[in-house]
């Protein structure tokens, strides 16, 4: 194309350049995908021996384990061997550790003793360690994680410091960490939190902290008036499902909380430690609350600790009068789980429409 | 002189538009590179399994429209039972089919029609029944059974249905990976500073893979040229476009066959829309549109793993017509909202993604062809530099391979699904091929969309699958 002011140049080796810099680029793509291949095809072929007896000595370890004393030879044997294996080589050192953990966390008592042992004895806490000091946040995190797993006490220290990590995720796997490394007092890192408790990190926190035995189970109540709302909403919630009935009073005071997620909270958390003695509180709320989400929780809250008697008769004219289908459809729940719970508040005829129609529904066993 | 002056500014044109779409290629490219790189680490030390067993873990519904799906309906509903997570449910809406979809469904699971209470939130096609199943093992079950209304009304029909946290919303004859919903779910818990409102993941070419009782045993690459070619189409799009776009937040396309959303924030902002046929966009459109009118921080998210495998048309005419209604759902739904054009309001989506989809996905194959025709004019006019038309020819080719190429590179770094060495030759030589044998055809397809929408063409077009390969015993 040969137009009179030429957008582009009509020197014919740019073009050219421009070919052999595109074919070349897919040229190197193509080479390194194969090299890659090649690459890990020969390293599997070339530590599939070494990974088969590493599976082996591990199994072996962890079987003999709880009798120790009679093949303390032979568990000695498969340790001097993984030490021999894995010497001079991270990759399988890396290997060691993964397969470790997997074990590790469906082992308890000696076999998992004897496999913590075998990560301090062929002191692979060392490699856990040498990932803290790399810039990449994952390759820290993987460090901070086996450290944790491996209940590497004397690690504390060098895991501690992450609290202040620039990157949000370093940071919340360090407060995850430490639960399991601190279990006389598994939460003393949120006590100065400013991050936002994410719903991962709940799960992650609670999943530990269920692993803890009773007595090592922080007493919530203490994070009550944190400055951070979200870790006292999270607390509130720990101290209900853990039946911290001492924390009632508190949480009952909650209810009036400005923050209508803490209120929220303090509710639920009161159903589900069926706290009775705040039922005249949440009659309060009730009416006072302009929070649709909170009045939904203060009736089924009520449902599970106030006087039926009583309710029943209240709850009967909001259900028939109630615009909003969210309340209508708790109340209809509740009725229908008073009058299987042998309450007897049920009966279908008395109600019309919608409510008629949502009753019918929570009753079939198929359903509800 | 003014010949001379036409010219020269339609060269201009051209030019700076196939620059522009290059450029904006090659960026989102090479950010998606980055962000798997960085899912990859991710991955590393992320358990997903953490969330199987926590109270806390959000509830879930999945929600698949059959319509005439009884071959294998009953297959595809227990992969759908069996997918790993705890709090969920398998809502089946079978959307007046006039096969046997609804006695296979009622025989196998033992179903018992129930007097579910239904509130239409969103208006749909009359529910005739609902179903659950008697057997205790099989409650996460509920069958709709409604007149049938199309693929959005009975994904409303679902939604109205729904009372969990999230809606998935799925293809009933896609396989879906075990660990699908675990990873989806996961930037909704994770986000600490925006509200995830939607969640995609990649869709992968299951053609010619062996399946057993609905699970993916062996992935294969497919024996047909025209599936081989939509592999690679399928790896581009997933890997290295929507990839970036969720990285700059300016996601407005998750894939109708697998698709996590808030379920409150779908229906606040009115469900599917049964006026178009691409209701998958046009949510994920409108959600963000609702969020942003009220000023909220949200985020579209997406995640490279091959959670969904779907057979792809295997035959001109059923890819033609696929084509045809992508490029019609494409246009209908700019139209739809064509305010938010460089729309400040609607920040990225507004200023990016909006006039990506305008100028690039819609506008692309209509320039390409217009580019032809003026190219063939020139000859005839006797205005050619054929050197240099010849060299431009080879640099868009040899750009086209590297963008494909870049792909199997993002595949490769990621998942690297195809193993067999002749997999890898047959890919290479997919790119190759494809802007020679593939890419004028999807070119005259989506021509054809844009004609048939002119001409006022509504239908979906048929589908027909050719099913699974069988697992050898």
């Amino acid at each position: 194309m040969e137009p009179s002011t030429p957008i582009l140049t009509n020197d014919i080796f740019f073009y050219g350049y421009l070919v052999l810099i595109f074919a070349g680029l897919s040229t190197i793509i193509i080479v390194g995908i194969l090299t890659n291949r090649l690459l890990n095809k020969l390293s599997y072929k070339k530590s599939f021996k070494s990974q088969k007896i590493i599976k082996d000595c591990l199994n072996t370890i962890a079987a003999l384990a709880p009798d120790s004393e009679l093949f303390k030879a032979e568990i000695q044997e498969a340790q001097s061997i993984l030490q021999r294996v894995t010497q001079g080589s991270p990759r399988l050192a890396q290997f060691v550790i993964d397969r470790l953990l997997d074990l590790y966390k469906s082992l308890t008592g000696k076999s998992a003793q004897a496999l913590k042992d075998v990560y301090d004895n062929l002191h692979l806490y060392r490699v856990s360690k040498h990932k803290l000091m790399q810039g990449n946040y994952a390759i820290v995190i993987q460090g901070i994680q086996e450290l944790a797993e491996m209940k590497r006490h004397e690690d504390i220290e060098s895991i501690i410091g992450f609290l202040d990590h620039y990157h949000r995720l370093v940071r919340l796997e360090t407060r995850v960490a430490l639960v399991r490394l601190i279990p006389e007092d598994p939460l003393m890192c949120m006590k100065f939190m400013k991050d936002i408790l994410t719903k991962w990190e709940e799960i992650l926190i609670y999943n530990k902290l269920r692993s803890l035995s009773p007595e090592q189970i922080p007493t919530f109540k203490a994070y009550f008036s944190h400055t951070n709302s979200t870790v006292v909403c999270y607390s509130i919630n720990m101290a209900a499902r853990f039946l911290q009935y001492d924390a009632i009073d508190l949480i009952t005071r909650l209810i009036f909380h400005e923050n209508t997620a803490i209120c929220w909270q303090a509710v639920n958390a009161l159903k589900l430690l069926q706290a009775d003695q705040a039922a005249k509180y949440i009659l309060l709320l009730l009416h006072k609350t302009k929070s649709l989400k909170v009045r939904i929780e203060c009736i089924e809250c009520l449902a599970q600790i106030g006087d039926t008697q009583k309710l029943a008769p209240l709850f009967r004219k909001v259900i028939d009068k109630s615009k909003n289908p969210m309340v209508t459809k708790t109340l209809s729940k509740i009725f229908v789980d008073w009058d299987k719970s042998g309450a007897k508040k049920l009966s279908k005829s008395s109600f019309k429409g919608k409510s008629r129609l949502m009753i019918s529904h929570f009753s079939n066993p198929l359903i509800h | 002189m003014f010949f001379e002056y036409v010219i020269s500014l339609l060269n201009h044109l051209f030019v700076t538009y196939a620059v522009g779409i290059t450029g904006i290629y090659f960026i989102l490219a090479v950010i998606s590179l980055f962000e798997i790189l960085s899912y990859r680490d991710t991955k590393k030390y992320t358990n997903y399994k953490e969330l199987l067993s926590s109270p806390f873990a959000p509830t879930i519904s999945l929600i698949a429209p059959a319509y005439n799906e009884g071959l294998s309906i009953v297959e595809n509903i227990r992969s759908l039972l069996s997918i790993q997570y705890n709090a969920y449910e398998v809502i089946i809406v079978n959307d007046g089919s006039s096969d046997d979809s609804i006695e296979k469904m009622k025989a196998n699971f033992s179903l018992e029609k129930v007097p579910f209470f239904v509130e239409e939130k969103i208006k749909t096609q009359k529910i005739k029944a609902i179903y659950k199943s008697t057997n205790k093992a099989l409650h996460r079950l509920l069958v709709i059974d409604k007149e049938n209304g199309g693929k959005a009304d009975a994904l409303n029909a679902g939604l109205n249905v729904s009372n969990k946290e999230l809606v998935t919303c799925i293809d009933v004859d896609c396989i879906i990976e075990p660990e699908a919903l675990l990873k989806l779910v996961k930037p909704f818990v994770s986000d600490d500073k925006s509200e995830v409102i939607a969640c995609g993941g990649v869709i992968r070419v299951a053609n010619d893979c062996v399946i057993q009782d609905g699970r993916l045993l062996g992935v294969r690459f497919p024996k047909s040229s025209l599936a081989r070619f939509q592999v690679l189409e399928y790896l581009r799009a997933f890997l290295l476009g929507r990839m970036a776009w969720a990285k700059l937040n300016g996601l407005i396309l998750i894939s109708g066959a697998l698709g996590m959303f808030d379920r409150k924030i779908a229906v606040a902002a009115g469900g599917y829309n049964t006026n178009t046929v691409g209701e998958d966009m046009e949510l994920i459109v409108r959600m963000r549109a609702y969020m942003a009118e009220r000023n909220k921080n949200y985020k579209v998210a997406y995640i490279p793993d091959p959670l969904c495998w779907t057979e792809v048309p295997e035959t001109h005419q059923v890819l033609g017509n696929q084509r045809n209604r992508w490029t019609r759902g494409t246009i209908e739904v700019l139209k739809l909202h064509k305010g938010l054009f460089f729309n400040l309001k609607y920040g990225v989506m507004g200023l990016l993604s909006y006039p990506f989809w305008f100028f690039f996905e819609w506008l692309a194959p209509i320039i390409e062809t217009l580019g032809l025709v003026y190219f063939f004019i020139l000859i005839a006019l006797g205005h050619v530099f054929w050197l240099k038309a010849i060299a431009l020819i080879l640099v868009a080719y040899t750009l086209s391979v590297l963008l494909s190429i870049s792909a199997l590179l993002a595949e490769e770094l990621s998942f690297a699904k195809y193993v067999k060495k002749s997999d890898i030759n047959s890919m290479f030589l997919a790119a190759i091929l494809e802007p020679i044998l593939y890419h004028p055809k999807v070119v005259y397809w989506a021509l054809k969309g844009n004609y048939d929408l002119l001409m006022g063409k509504k239908s979906w077009g048929k589908m027909v699958r050719t099913g699974f390969k069988k697992a050898q015993a």
